[in-house]
């Protein structure tokens, strides 16, 4: 722990005695407190917001930023010869709110941030257990994943010379306040919601935890890829390998260049059964909807976040997936996601009905769209805005391909054993030993972290176009998508070997997963 | 940031003669007349006018306002800067510090406002009776008791219009260091509060000495008197009269709170729009509905939380903007800024001499090849002109383009380019739009339940070009929508008692499949088009782009693929990209040039006509032709010309424009015969199609020429008499056949191979248990 024994409000005001300078504080106290917090272990230390959080105590949290329309907020940053920022005089408001000198008003950037959904438990590093008291029941719609157990807050940035944008992931380092919902300060029943006064922020990685650079798996890394397919092949997969290798590449995919698109490519996985109703589960009192195994495997792998859509018609019709703004303030969506995650889709629960009203067929087209071409409106009345996604999506249809949308690959699986066991609860689920898990997180986490993708030479890049030209002649349907997407499939079969450019081997593995998928489509 | 600091050395008794000079002396411009009939006076009061004041434009409105005419005084900031001839005194000062100077304005046109010329009367309103018997009362009294306040006396509002040069900001460049400014901020409205009154003077009776007693209320908040303030009676005999308001003799004002959030084009990508609070009252009150897309000028205001708020919300202040002027901007707004350097920059460009390549080539450059498509997307960008002949007559200017293709040929990204690329630009499926969506609904408005008219993407696209994707898969009813649209310009609609004529002068650029999905070589092109001849001849050009595997495209596309995944970005192109925006400003400056035909080219474009006519006629006879010549082509040869003109900002059409043209033209043509010419020319054609051929003639032959079908319409009625009793005629009687195809040396196996697999195609049938052959009749489904 820092050696200062002051109270953080003590040192912020003993910073803004020392100088003149008003208009530079901020820069002086973030500067102050990131050297405190220099040290990864210091940092470390300082405890999670949380529901327990007292006003006025140094709090740190990891946020995905929900929500920037709120408008800047003006404070008062003198009273007197005290601060009036990060909270510091709140109780004395009273006696100065009839004379207020506008020259002394201050900006300070308000956002809204939210626990990062969908993090693995492993990853996340010290998330103290809580009770469901912790949610903040008030402000459940600013979290993507409903029911989900989150923190959020709004966050109060004094520099504001920082842009912060939607599902960006920033550790906020502050003090803990209660106060008026920011956007509502105008009624008189505004609620309290928790608040943070940053004291300074740093970016945090897509993959929450530092990649480890150092490749000691490299050695072994082409075994270590072989025993995690199949590994996914046999908790999940029913012993399908083929299918759990397209998997793999699926969820390693990200976004590596926008323009030109390359993408990270969609899957479907067909032909997967739809989980057999328990006939002796009563009609009125039906079980949580069954999971497969898929679902529970993947968040034990994958770095970032990982998103499980179960669709089913009531779900499409009420909530939206994309968020909507309602009376000024952002409601968030199920896609609304930092860039990295990873959603799994099962159309396993889709029964009869109708999609009735907009909400359902637009869901299903901004999940299309997000498969496409990466990008998801956000609805504002009058208008819609597109932001970015990055988000690799698998899809799990019963039929001999996905029901709502046009994944870029369909492959049905194909079980080895007759009675595949594929929606195991995750308590059955047997872990390999804690050396072999950490090389399969390594794996995939060194691929998913490859955001500039890979480079291609020049005599491998004249190998496939003749390659090309050589397959147009032999199979003239061929198209050009074809290439694109078989590109893309060398690229990450490359990156999940973990190799550093595209080599001819890699690029003639990629054909062969794909001609036996589509030979298996057939 | 800085916060504007109060300069004290300003006397306001000199800004007050300053203000009082402009009021009293500042003339209007010649069309004084016409101003008033703007602010809707009646004739009389301009009779009642005396002559000394008129002519002078502040002094002849507070004379309506005496006359209890008018209700808003708009002090406009470009009169003061004409009359001050500098932008650095008053207006500087009013920018600056808006809302003193609502008051010293106010203030000093209660001291010069004239004596109403009319008398009050009974149909003048109760407040104006109130106000007139007040301003009688504060007459006789000498100064011993407490007039009424002035606000009592006012009806009207007082407000500023910005100056013309007034940059119009975003709501997230709106900073602290904005406060008390005059600022104009344009956005769209999302949310209207009712209209409520806001207090401006609470008056109180009290109930011992009948006193009246008035307090002026500037705040949200304010502290009700309790005691009465009388000075004569309550507090000279030391009593506490209770005091009472008196509703009726207080003053209030309409009031709205309206929420203004920012445009598309004003929110960084990536980012997500705010909004801002912003108050309304007096006479602007009720002229902002949702939706609305609007300039506001205004004050931008901080409210210190006051009470309990205070308490909870601690230093913070809330800010609105308390609105001076409304500028609606509805359509015809543009969101283009030219900036100098901009300027410069497309003056190079026009000098260029491959400008027209160079521009073409930047359309989607990521989409390789495809020149002369991109060439003639590039002129459906410019437009030909449009022209209004004396008797009201319109001749369409836009150019409306097909493109016919392949899956896979990347028809729907070039769309979306352009769609993007466009000032207006609509992109829209065919499939997924119904009647609503590509033309217009009457439909009930979710917020304020009324019957509106609300326009769909070719409405929306009025001036602009609508992209509409899988043409073929639209509905019969929206395509003769369609038919409308491109030779009218205009939708009509009559749906739920509403019954008008929307304007849709816009180019439809449509991309459609072939009819069998991929192009089926062994059917004419007619058939592949699959769509009526009288749409077709409305595109100008259409294109027909086959994916056809060939050694060096394909190897130029690899080439490009692994080169952008190599290199995440695309080959250099040998020239360079002319940037999306820079595209944009281009476009909009040469769609501003109205080239004209001058005589010789004129006489030009006649004879290509007449040639174009005859050779047509040759291609009818020859039973060749898939395409009509007519007087709609020399149309669209003219409107080509004159895009090609302007895309040099040249006023005159010259020959070469009407050559290129000509020459776009046979490409389009060309890309559509395409097939058939090397079906002809191939030597080694196998015996199969041979076959068909001779039996297609005999088809031909029999059931008189089929090419005639082209001409029917969604309404096929029309030209049933010609075609009468042809579905007999229709059938081929096998015998003949055999015959006719063993007559040239064919074996009965290759026709028998022959017959089977295009019955596979679903191009004839056999019947009448294999005695009869009947043509697949493309024409009843499709045409």
């Amino acid at each position: 722990m820092p050696t200062s024994t002051l109270s953080p409000s003590a040192i912020i005001q003993k910073l803004f005695s020392a100088s003149e300078e008003h208009d530079s504080l901020p820069l002086r106290v973030a500067e102050h407190f990131s050297a405190v917090y220099n040290e990864d272990d210091a940092l470390n230390q300082v405890p999670h917001l949380c529901s327990s959080s007292r006003n006025g105590s140094i709090v740190r949290f990891n946020a995905m930023i929900q929500d920037t329309s709120p408008s800047p907020e003006l404070y008062l940053f003198r009273l007197g010869d005290k601060h009036g920022g990060w909270g510091l005089v709140d109780d004395d408001a009273e006696e100065s709110a009839d004379q207020v000198d506008y020259n002394d008003l201050r900006e300070r950037t308000v956002v809204w941030g939210t626990s990062v959904p969908g993090v693995g438990k492993w990853c996340e590093d010290v998330v103290e257990e809580e009770d469901d008291s912790s949610r903040y029941e008030g402000q459940a719609h600013k979290h993507p994943i409903p029911g989900a157990k989150h923190r959020s807050a709004q966050i109060k940035v004094y520099d504001t010379s920082i842009q912060f944008k939607p599902t960006q992931l920033v550790t906020f380092v502050g003090i803990y306040a209660s106060e008026p919902l920011h956007s509502q300060t105008d009624t008189e029943d505004a609620p309290n919601v928790p608040t943070l006064h940053v004291l300074f922020s740093r970016p945090l990685p897509d993959t929450i935890l530092p990649v480890d650079s150092s490749s000691s798996a490299a050695a072994n890394r082409a075994s270590v890829r072989a025993e995690l397919i199949r590994w996914i092949a046999q908790k999940a997969l029913g012993g399908d390998e083929l299918v759990a290798e397209k998997v793999l590449l699926s969820v390693i995919g990200r976004v590596h260049s926008r323009n030109p698109p390359s993408l990270p490519p969609s899957l479907t996985i067909a032909r997967f059964p739809a989980p057999t109703v328990d006939p002796s589960s009563s009609k009125s009192n039906p079980g949580p909807d069954p999971t497969p195994t898929l679902a529970h495997i993947l968040p034990l792998l994958l770095p970032g976040t990982f998103v499980h859509i179960p669709l089913n018609i009531p779900i499409l019709n009420t909530s939206p997936f994309f968020p909507v703004s309602q009376n000024e303030d952002l409601h968030s969506g199920r896609l609304q996601l930092p860039k990295g995650s990873t959603v799994l889709l099962t159309e396993g629960g889709v029964e009869e009905g109708e999609l009735v009203n907009q909400m359902g067929i637009s869901n299903l087209a901004a999940v299309q769209k997000m498969m496409t071409s990466q990008a998801l409106d956000y609805t504002f009345p009058f208008s819609s805005f597109t932001f970015e996604t990055d988000v690799a999506s698998v899809v799990l249809a019963s039929g001999s391909k996905s029901a709502f949308f046009k994944t870029d690959t369909t492959i049905p699986l194909l079980p080895t054993t007759t009675t595949p066991d594929l929606y195991k609860p995750a308590t059955e689920i047997t872990l390999p030993d804690e050396e072999t898990l950490a090389s399969f997180r390594a794996l995939v986490r060194g691929a998913k972290a490859r955001t500039g993708g890979i480079g291609i030479g020049a005599d491998v890049s004249k190998f496939i176009q003749d390659d090309f030209v050589q397959t147009r002649k032999e199979e003239p349907e061929t198209k050009t998508e074809d290439l694109v997407r078989l590109m893309m499939m060398a690229k990450l079969m490359a990156l999940s070997y973990g190799e550093k450019e595209l080599t001819r081997e890699m690029w003639e593995r990629a054909k062969r997963v794909e001609r036996e998928g589509r030979e298996r489509a057939k | 940031m800085s916060l504007p600091v109060v300069d004290l050395g300003i006397s306001y008794e000199s800004e007050r003669d300053k203000i009082e000079d402009f009021l009293s002396r500042f003339k209007g411009e010649k069309n004084v007349t016409a101003s008033f009939a703007s602010l809707n006076l009646d004739q009389d009061t301009e009779d009642t006018m005396p002559d000394t004041i008129a002519g002078l434009k502040y002094m002849s409105q507070l004379q309506t306002i005496a006359n209890r005419d008018q209700e808003a005084l708009v002090i406009d900031l470009e009169d003061i800067y004409k009359h001050e001839k500098t932008l650095g005194e008053l207006v500087s000062r009013i920018i600056g510090n808006t809302r003193r100077y609502v008051n010293l304005f106010s203030e000093v046109v209660d001291k010069i406002m004239p004596q109403p010329t009319k008398d009050i009367s009974d149909t003048d309103e109760v407040i104006d009776v109130i106000i007139h018997q007040r301003r009688e009362r504060n007459a006789q009294m000498d100064g011993s008791e407490m007039p009424f306040p002035e606000h009592l006396l006012r009806r009207y509002n007082l407000y500023f219009s910005p100056l013309k040069s007034d940059e119009v900001m975003a709501v997230r460049d709106v900073r602290g260091a904005h406060l008390g400014r005059l600022i104009t901020v344009r956005g769209i409205v999302t949310r209207v509060s009712e209209v409520k009154p806001l207090l401006l003077v609470n008056a109180y009776t009290c109930d011992s000495c009948g006193c009246e007693t008035f307090e002026e209320v500037s705040n949200k908040t304010f502290m009700p008197l309790s005691d009465c303030p009388n000075q004569m009676q309550c507090q000279r005999d030391g009593i506490r009269g209770t005091l009472h308001m008196q509703t009726r003799a207080c003053r209030f004002s309409p009031f709205q709170e309206v929420k203004l959030q920012e445009m598309a084009d004003q929110v960084p990508v990536g980012h997500i729009p705010r909004s801002m609070s912003i108050h309304v009252s007096g006479s602007l009150t009720r002229q902002l509905s949702p939706g609305d897309v609007v300039h506001l000028g205004g004050i931008f205001l901080p409210v210190p939380y006051t009470g309990f708020q205070a308490i909870r919300a601690g230093l913070l202040t809330d800010t609105y903007l308390e609105v001076q002027n409304v500028h609606q901007l509805r359509k015809h707004y543009v969101d283009m800024e030219m900036t100098p350097q901009m300027a410069a920059d497309l003056e190079t460009l026009n000098g260029d001499e491959q400008l027209y390549n160079k521009l073409a080539r930047s359309i989607a450059p990521e989409i390789f090849g495809h020149d002369d498509v991109k060439k003639a997307l590039l002129l459906l960008l410019v437009g030909g002109v449009s022209k209004q002949t004396d008797d009201g007559m319109k001749i369409r200017g836009d150019i409306n383009i097909c493109l016919m293709g392949d899956p896979g040929v990347a028809k729907s990204q070039l769309l979306k380019y352009i769609s993007k690329i466009a000032p207006r630009g609509v992109y829209t499926t065919g499939k997924g739009s119904s009647g609503v969506g590509l033309t217009a609904a009457v439909m009930r408005d979710p917020v304020t339940d009324e019957m509106v008219l609300e326009g769909g993407a070719l409405v929306l696209a009025d001036n602009g070009i609508c992209c509409i994707d899988e043409f073929d898969k639209m509905e019969e009813a929206d395509r003769t929508a369609i038919h409308e649209v491109m030779e009218q310009q205009t939708i009509s609609i009559s749906k739920a008692g509403i019954s008008t004529t929307l304007n849709a002068r816009t180019s439809i650029l449509a991309a459609a499949n072939p009819l069998f999905g991929r192009y089926n070589v062994n059917a004419s092109p007619v058939e592949n088009i699959n769509l009526p001849a009288a749409l077709l001849s409305r595109f100008d050009l259409m294109f027909l782009i086959l994916d056809k595997p060939s050694r060096d495209a394909d190897e130029q596309l690899a080439h490009h693929v692994t080169h952008v995944h190599m290199h995440s970005r695309h080959p250099d192109l040998g020239f360079e990209v002319i940037e999306p925006v820079m595209f944009k400003q281009y476009i909009a400056k040469a769609r501003q040039i109205r080239p004209t035909v001058p005589a010789h080219v004129s006489n030009y474009i006649v004879e290509s006509y007449v040639s174009l006519r005859k050779a047509s006629k040759d291609e009818v006879e020859q039973n060749k032709s898939n395409t009509y010549t007519s007087a709609r082509t020399l149309l669209g040869i003219l409107r080509l010309s004159q895009g090609l003109a302007r895309l040099r900002w040249n006023t005159e059409v010259t020959e070469e424009d009407v050559n290129e043209a000509l020459r776009l033209m046979k490409k389009s043509k060309e890309s559509v015969l395409l097939n058939e010419e090397e079906d002809e020319f191939e030597p080694d054609q196998s015996a199969q199609s041979k076959i068909y051929r001779l039996i297609k003639a005999m088809g031909r032959t029999d059931t008189g020429p089929r090419v005639r079908r082209m001409g029917r319409g969604p309404n096929r009625e029309r030209d049933m008499d010609v075609d009468e009793g042809e579905e007999e005629d229709g059938q081929l009687l096998m015998a003949n056949v055999r015959q006719r195809v063993l007559a040239q040396g064919y074996t009965e196996t290759q026709l028998m191979d022959t017959i089977r697999s295009y019955e596979n195609l679903d191009v004839w049938q056999r019947s009448a248990n294999n005695q009869k052959l009947m043509f697949v009749d493309a024409g009843d489904r499709y045409m």
